[in-house]
């Protein structure tokens, strides 16, 4: 079968009859890519499943109410974006500080990444968990997604400034961390 | 683009368990679909306790309504009381004087008037006497006893 555009893809969601079908090329065509966004923010492999299925199960509902002005990949992390600052909402009990949660998410990161990893590929990893939420939600959109400027704007819902000076904060911390271990 | 962390940017420290990416999509999708029952069941739920809610509302009003005129209807059927039964039939037609006729021997005789009414029920006679109090039914007594005295002397 010709791979289907975007629009296409979108198309068929909308229709009753072709939603299945629709959904299963959606899923198919960008779940990798996403889930992946997922795991770098939630870092546990559970919880990256959860939030990516209702990341789709959302985009599934309500592909009628999405407009196709934006780019699909962009709406899709843009749930996923929300799903995941729900699920930290969940976690976060209001008394913990924000370097217990990182510390936490750091353990989390050793116990489960692969075993002979380099070290290094940890402490960057372990650095970019030490970011504030939402430093690392635009870090990670930008540095492994390679997403532009004005995509993040819509995922994001931060002018692109804002999100320059959150990534430019962000590398220094990260630079800052690898420096002290 | 920071040049030191480029060479992290392909590499994933994070593993998956194996058949993830393969079984996903179906368990999504089931799950989707699932979701779409449930919600238009929820939907149909609410639907059905909104119409039910209408439903009884609209009963109770209903009962409300009726009991309401049905109380209105009986405001105006007051019950029949002794006084209105004095008002409907005059005491002076129960009561009216008959002509006496005294005869030689002194013996008062009355005839029968055609105009008392025939049909006054002992039951008038009855509530009349149950509506009088007991000094009223003491001095009935006295005059009843009074007259059987006159009617006494004058038959000796």
């Amino acid at each position: 079968m010709a791979q289907l555009t975007d629009q296409e893809i979108l198309a068929a969601l909308k229709n009753s009859e072709t939603r299945d079908k629709g959904f299963t090329i959606l899923m198919d065509k960008y779940k990798e890519r996403i889930y992946w966004y997922i795991r770098r923010l939630v870092v546990l492999h559970e919880d990256a499943e959860d939030v990516l299925q209702e990341t789709f199960i959302n985009a599934y509902r309500y592909a009628a109410s999405f407009n196709g002005q934006s780019n699909i990949y962009t709406w899709l992390y843009k749930i996923a974006t929300n799903e995941c600052i729900a699920l930290f909402r969940r976690n976060k009990k209001s008394t913990v500080k924000l370097v217990e949660i990182s510390s936490k998410l750091v353990n989390e990161l050793q116990d489960s990444s692969i075993g002979n990893v380099e070290s290094a590929l940890k402490d960057f990893h372990a650095a970019i968990l030490q970011l504030p939420e939402k430093q690392r939600i635009v870090f990670n959109l930008r540095y492994f997604d390679d997403l532009s400027y004005e995509e993040m704007e819509e995922i994001v819902g931060s002018s692109a400034g804002t999100l320059k000076t959150n990534y430019h904060y962000a590398t220094e911390k990260i630079k800052n961390y690898l420096k002290k271990i | 683009m920071e040049k030191e962390f480029e060479k992290f940017r392909n590499l994933n420290p994070y593993k998956v368990p194996d058949g993830f990416f393969e079984n996903i999509t179906r368990q999504t999708l089931e799950k989707a679909r699932q979701r779409e029952r449930f919600s238009k069941i929820r939907k149909m739920r609410i639907v059905f306790s909104a119409a039910a809610s209408v439903i009884i509302l609209v009963a109770v009003g209903l009962i409300f309504f009726n009991q309401t005129k049905k109380d209105a209807e009986t405001a105006f059927v007051q019950p029949v009381t002794d006084e209105m039964i004095f008002e409907e039939i005059q005491p002076e037609e129960i009561f009216k004087t008959e002509p006496v006729e005294i005869r030689e021997n002194g013996i008062m005789e009355t005839e029968p008037s055609e105009n008392v009414p025939e049909n006054v029920s002992e039951n008038l006679l009855d509530n009349l006497i149950a509506g009088l109090s007991d000094e009223d039914l003491q001095q009935l007594e006295a005059v009843i006893q009074e007259e059987l005295l006159i009617t006494e002397f004058l038959n000796d």
